[in-house]
């Protein structure tokens, strides 16, 4: 994540800017991020909020800019995990019972959220999240790329927010083509 | 999106460093990784030369099937045992191996578990104790079997000879009551016998007398001396009683031959009642041949009482299921005799046969103590017994039930009431063919 992180603040702002975050964020990993590493939570966090203190722009803006742009950055490593779906809800029943299993193979320091999916209604799915990192924007970003690839809107209500003091994360998401 | 501004030359020199950076770190994981893998990879493979020991030290057969039934792996045991190879391009389909029908899948082998046969190459098929175990890949879906299989062929042959040696058990233990049965007609036959030598001595004392008188008649002188002397000699053999006798003696000296005879014949229908192939016998007449054998087992303790129904000819092994009657018969006896003791009173043993439906129904019941509750379960184990030491090894029930349901497909089961008596029931297939037996 860290390195989708870094392409995301690139693209967006330059390298220039890049640079500054690093330089002005306080963060406990000392060398390089490499992508098969395993880093601190807290260390994106601080690059987060950086990011967002530097653009003057919400923080769940930002979250839901990143969790958008790094689909795309998470499909291009593994994209047989979307490729053999044609629908967008079969692909995200996946994430807890194949994908997040196949990461933890991968990298197995890795501390993966649970994500459950069902079927909601004939084209949505009621998705429940659930990480001590409270990252719900993210998510919301995520699913938003997911539809995106499947040429899809997404369109979220937010019932339950961890970042509320609720227990879990849970959305309603309705699917509906992309106009155009 | 932004536009984005080119790089100063200051970021680009820190980025390059740090992508400098990266790459050694990236080496140096890729380093402990390769290493990681390296002794992951011995580790699989002494696992796995550690699992193909397992399997080929393994006795009994091994198949590995796969979800449409096709053999994947054989082990050494299974070569050995049917001739077939071990490599996987030479492996054997599954029905060269087992008695199944083309396209036997894995339900159709879970149901092959027990006793079935295995083919070897050349067509010799040997008995072995099936287990086959599904592959599960998760708990409802299985992607193929395991199938492990016990050569039966020495415990069979332990099991033969273990019957065998039991039937010499009882014969043994029934001899001396065999003796006593042989000993008694064979006394009065005896007696007879010497009765008819004496008997015979004086009537030829007694005609040599008549012949002397018959020489002495011309000269009439001594005729009068002669028949005095004769009267007397008569007197002394007492004719009458000889001439009764002698008829009497004979036949009990018959009837003692023909006892004994007739023992002898039951011994031997007993002890060699035939081939060990299965036939069609008479099981009435196999009734009444073990209860001679083994009459002097009951006979002071109990009266029998016979049923015996009409019954067709029984596919059967007639030794084994002799011995299995013997065991109720012998069993019956003993339960009687702790009840009635030495008190002279004696029991009833009544044997009853029948045909219900496609079997046959022999029921043993005696008026004996009964079986009591806490034993019922171990009856049939083997080594049990109530009996005392050097009365009975405990094996009798336990292969009785072995030869009714392992050799003829039938059950051999029991009701009890204590202090009223026990029955027991054999029943059997009348008409069972060897395929289906």
């Amino acid at each position: 994540m860290f390195n989708v992180f870094e392409d995301f603040v690139v693209q967006n702002w330059g390298e220039d800017f890049y640079e500054d975050i690093l330089e002005s964020s306080t963060l406990a990993t000392l060398d390089p991020f490499v992508a098969p590493g395993t880093y601190p939570d807290a260390d994106l966090i601080a690059l987060v909020g950086t990011t967002v203190t530097k653009l003057g722009i919400p923080l769940r803006d930002a979250l839901v800019a990143f969790g958008s742009f790094a689909f795309d950055g998470l499909v291009k490593t593994n994209p047989a995990f979307v490729d053999e779906h044609t629908d967008i809800r079969s692909f995200l029943a996946t994430v807890d019972s194949i994908i997040h299993i196949e990461v933890r193979k991968l990298y197995p320091d890795a501390v993966t959220p649970t994500v459950l999916v069902e079927e909601r209604a004939a084209t949505g799915v009621q998705l429940t999240y659930r990480s001590e990192r409270k990252l719900c924007p993210v998510v919301e970003g995520l699913v938003t790329g997911a539809a995106r690839r499947f040429g899809l809107a997404a369109n979220f209500s937010h019932p339950q927010c961890m970042n509320d003091g609720a227990a879990q994360c849970v959305f309603d998401i309705d699917f509906s083509p992309v106009e155009g | 999106m932004n536009t984005v501004e080119p790089a100063s030359v200051e970021t680009l020199t820190k980025r390059l460093d740090r992508a400098q950076r990266k790459i050694a770190i990236l080496e140096s994981m890729i380093e402990d990784r390769t290493r990681s893998l390296f002794i992951k990879s011995a580790e699989l493979e002494r696992s796995k030369a550690f699992l193909e020991r397992i399997l080929d030290t393994m006795s009994s057969a091994l198949i590995v099937v796969d979800g449409a039934g096709r053999v994947q792996r054989v082990n050494r045991a299974t070569t050995a045992l049917t001739g077939y190879g071990i490599a996987a391009d030479a492996m054997p389909q599954l029905r060269d191996l087992l008695d199944v029908a083309p396209g036997a899948t894995v339900e159709d082998l879970v149901a092959m578990n027990g006793d079935a046969h295995m083919r070897c190459k050349g067509g010799k098929s040997i008995p072995v104790l099936l287990s086959v175990a599904k592959l599960q890949t998760t708990e409802d879906e299985a992607d193929g079997a395991v199938c492990i299989a016990v050569d039966m062929r020495e415990k069979q042959r332990l099991e033969m000879e273990l019957r065998q040696a039991q039937k010499l058990e009882s014969i043994g233990q029934l001899a001396a009551g065999i003796a006593h049965e042989v000993n008694t007609p064979i006394q009065f036959t005896g007696d007879s016998i010497y009765f008819l030598k004496d008997a015979f001595a004086d009537l030829c004392r007694l005609i040599d007398g008549y012949e002397g008188l018959r020489a002495c008649a011309p000269s009439l002188e001594d005729v009068s001396a002669r028949c005095e002397d004769l009267a007397a000699m008569r007197e002394e053999i007492d004719v009458d009683f000889v001439v009764e006798e002698i008829p009497a003696a004979i036949a009990r000296a018959l009837d003692g031959v023909d006892r004994v005879a007739t023992i002898v014949s039951a011994m031997k229908a007993f002890a060699h009642p035939g081939g060990s192939e299965k036939a069609h016998q008479d099981i009435n007449a196999a009734i009444q041949t073990t209860l001679e054998v083994c009459r002097n087992e009951y006979k002071y303790v109990a009266t029998v009482d016979l049923k015996l129904g009409d019954l067709p000819l029984v596919y059967c092994k007639l030794g084994d299921i002799n011995q299995v009657l013997l065991n109720l018969i012998v069993n019956a006896a003993h339960a009687i005799e702790g009840v009635v003791a030495s008190s002279g009173a004696t029991g009833r043993i009544t044997i009853a046969t029948i045909v219900e439906g496609e079997d046959l129904v022999v029921t043993v019941s005696d008026t004996g103590g009964g079986i009591p509750d806490e034993i019922r379960e171990r009856v049939f184990d083997p080594f049990f017994t109530t009996k005392e030491v050097g009365a009975g090894t405990g094996q009798g029930l336990a292969i009785a039930r072995r030869i009714v349901v392992d050799g003829h497909g039938g059950t051999l089961r029991f009701e009890s009431v204590v202090g009223e008596g026990t029955t027991f029931e054999l029943r059997i297939p009348v008409g069972r063919t060897e395929a289906g037996a």
